[in-house]
């Protein structure tokens, strides 16, 4: 039993550290809380259930689409509006993106109503044995797919030119510019990854779990967690934020039961706030 | 342009006599309202005053002291629970509920603020996301508040003239309280030093400001108006349940009205709450399934154009440089 809880931890840990990760790029790199991440992986997971409806596929499929779509949908917000009140500070910014969470929940509703939607793959029950502990492919794959994203998105912004320029507009901004870098073009490049990387999680999201267009609160609180605990703007710590957040679900619901899920994640949210700000490194790491 | 003293004050008043007396026409006229209105009217305009306590709270942690807590609805719930739970369980009248509701939020404000407000921005902004919920979660899942089912309070006695009449003036008198609260607060050496730490907490403390408890104390006060808002609230409604007292819309309409109106000014989230409650009511008769969709816009617009709120543009003659202020000023 305890067994199968670490597996359905880590599993469940690699899509949170993903998670986790795009919304700590985005501080790291600009210091914007973008208030709207939650809702832009909800965003995601409805693409991919109209898709599935409408044309069949599999839902795997559909990630490159819902990761694409909100790819061009962050460029242009942080292009056109957000980078209008980049210097605005913390407050004008947390309040901007709080107000297109309530767009884009808007917009959702609309479209969708208000019902909870998931898909269904033929496969989804399919699973296999490891030491006496079930290991359903499907968490397998999701967890497997996760890890690449995060991975593939570290050794970007390590090894590529693009990278080094968002790293370099991050850590100034002013020498960024006078070296050619245009930075409002690498700001919008990092919001738009962010928000790819948000609905290509959206995807794999709605494979383990069925979403709501409120959703999105839930999931802004696991995932300003997973960022802080792996200290904000850190990929590799993100990474271990998410396992550990992992395990912590799958603990709470074994020693305590479901209904008292969330009153743990909150209140271990406020502990971590309170106790270890900086994470598990012990340092803020900016860009 | 009026001196100013030591403090940053106005010594001399500008412009004193035309701002007085529309000043006191308009409180006039807000007194005598529920003699020449009836109804739908005097309801709605009370829901515009307690709307304005709200943002008068966020108006001082936030819009003076620069730590934006978007979780303050926590204590709109509290107050409104402490007195729902005194009143059905205890018996207690409603003024005694109504004074313990403040003393509650005060209570817990102080306490967990002593902990959460060594937190930065951001993370405090997160913290009291979280204790919002938490709060809603915890009071759904005991008995003496009824959990998820609410609680009913006892009823007002009198006829409906008389309830709309009792709670239009319990808001009023409260917000007018409240913004005198505030109008002091700004003329003192307490105000000035909530300004030092939103424009700079290391250099306040610099200057001899210990920031925790100046913190502390502007947190308390905020949640001191939310929790009487939420007391008012409780008894008006005569039911409240979790999913009403802890919604997170109203949350996020104080700090557009806040915002709108002027963060850090005394009346600016007055004029806030007015202008946006009587749009909402306005578009949200017509158009409820666009809610979010309407306040989501106001508030990207409100961050865009007026990022200093209405107040700042006063006065002042309006042209195309001044519309786009705000956006060349904060763009990057």
């Amino acid at each position: 039993m305890i067994l199968q809880m670490i597996i359905n931890g880590l599993l469940v840990g690699g899509l949170y550290a993903s998670i986790g990760v795009s919304f700590s790029l985005v501080y790291g790199i600009m210091g914007i809380i973008n208030l709207a991440q939650g809702t832009q992986i909800i965003l995601g997971a409805y693409l991919t259930c109209a898709m599935v409806q409408f044309f069949h596929i599999d839902p795997f499929l559909t990630l490159p689409v819902s990761g694409f779509v909100l790819f061009c949908w962050g460029y242009a917000i942080q292009r056109c509006i957000i980078n209008m009140v980049g210097k605005g500070g913390v407050v004008l910014t947390s309040l901007l993106t709080f107000g297109l969470n309530l767009v884009l929940i808007n917009i959702i509703l609309l479209i969708w109503n208000a019902d909870f939607r998931g898909v269904n793959p033929a496969y989804a029950g399919k699973n296999f044995e490891l030491f006496g502990a079930t290991i359903p492919y499907v968490r397998l794959a999701v967890f497997f797919v996760a890890v690449v994203a995060t991975v593939s998105l570290h050794w970007f912004l390590g090894h590529t030119q693009t990278g080094n320029a968002i790293h370099a507009s991050a850590q100034n901004k002013r020498a960024a510019q006078i070296v050619g870098i245009n930075i409002r073009h690498s700001y919008a490049l990092t919001f738009a990854i962010s928000s790819g990387l948000a609905g290509a999680m959206g995807t794999l999201y709605v494979i383990l779990k069925p979403v709501s267009p409120f959703s999105g609160a839930d999931l802004l609180m696991i995932l300003f967690l997973v960022a802080v605990l792996g200290g904000l703007g850190n990929i590799p710590g993100a990474l271990l934020g998410g396992v550990v957040m992992g395990l912590t679900d799958s603990f709470s619901v074994l020693c305590l039961g479901m209904q008292y899920q969330k009153i743990v994640l909150f209140l271990g949210f406020i502990l971590v706030l309170i106790f270890l700000p900086r994470g598990f490194f012990g340092r803020r790491f900016y860009g | 342009m009026a001196e100013r003293d030591r403090l940053g004050r106005k010594t001399t008043a500008g412009g004193a006599w035309a701002t007085r007396t529309v000043f006191g026409v308009l409180l006039l006229a807000a007194f005598l309202v529920p003699l020449a209105l009836r109804g739908y009217w005097v309801r709605l305009l009370a829901n515009v005053f307690m709307f304005g306590i709200l943002a008068q709270g966020v108006n001082i942690i936030a819009g003076y002291c620069g730590y934006l807590a978007l979780g303050n609805i926590l204590f709109f719930g509290l107050g409104a629970y402490v007195t729902a739970v005194l009143m059905t369980h205890f018996g207690v009248p409603f003024p005694v509920a109504f004074a313990a509701s403040g003393a509650g939020a005060v209570i817990f404000s102080a306490g967990i603020g002593l902990l959460i407000l060594r937190l930065k921005g951001q993370y405090f902004l997160m913290a009291t996301l979280a204790l919002s919920e938490l709060m809603r979660e915890v009071i759904s899942s005991l008995d003496i508040t009824g959990g998820g089912r609410g609680l009913t309070l006892p009823m007002f006695t009198g006829g409906a003239a008389t309830v709309n009449n009792f709670f239009y003036y319990l808001m009023l008198l409260l917000m007018l309280a409240c913004t005198f609260c505030i109008w002091l607060i700004d003329r003192s050496y307490l105000g000035l030093a909530f300004k030092a730490i939103k424009f700079d907490e290391d250099a306040a403390s610099v200057m001899g400001i210990n920031p925790p408890p100046y913190k502390t104390a502007a947190w308390a006060i905020s949640s001191l108006f939310t929790g009487f808002a939420g007391s008012a609230f409780a008894y008006w409604m005569g039911y409240i349940d979790p999913g009403v007292v802890f919604e997170i819309t109203p949350s996020i309409k104080m700090y557009l009205m806040m915002v709108l109106g002027g963060a850090g000014t005394v009346w600016g989230p007055v004029a806030g709450a007015l202008f946006i409650e009587l749009v909402s009511e306005l578009a949200w008769s017509r158009f409820m399934e666009y809610q979010f969709l309407i306040v989501g816009s106001i508030l990207i617009l409100t961050c865009l154009f007026t990022p200093k709120g209405l107040m700042d543009l006063v006065g002042k003659k309006f042209t195309w440089s001044l519309f786009t202020k705000g956006i060349r000023e904060n763009k990057i």
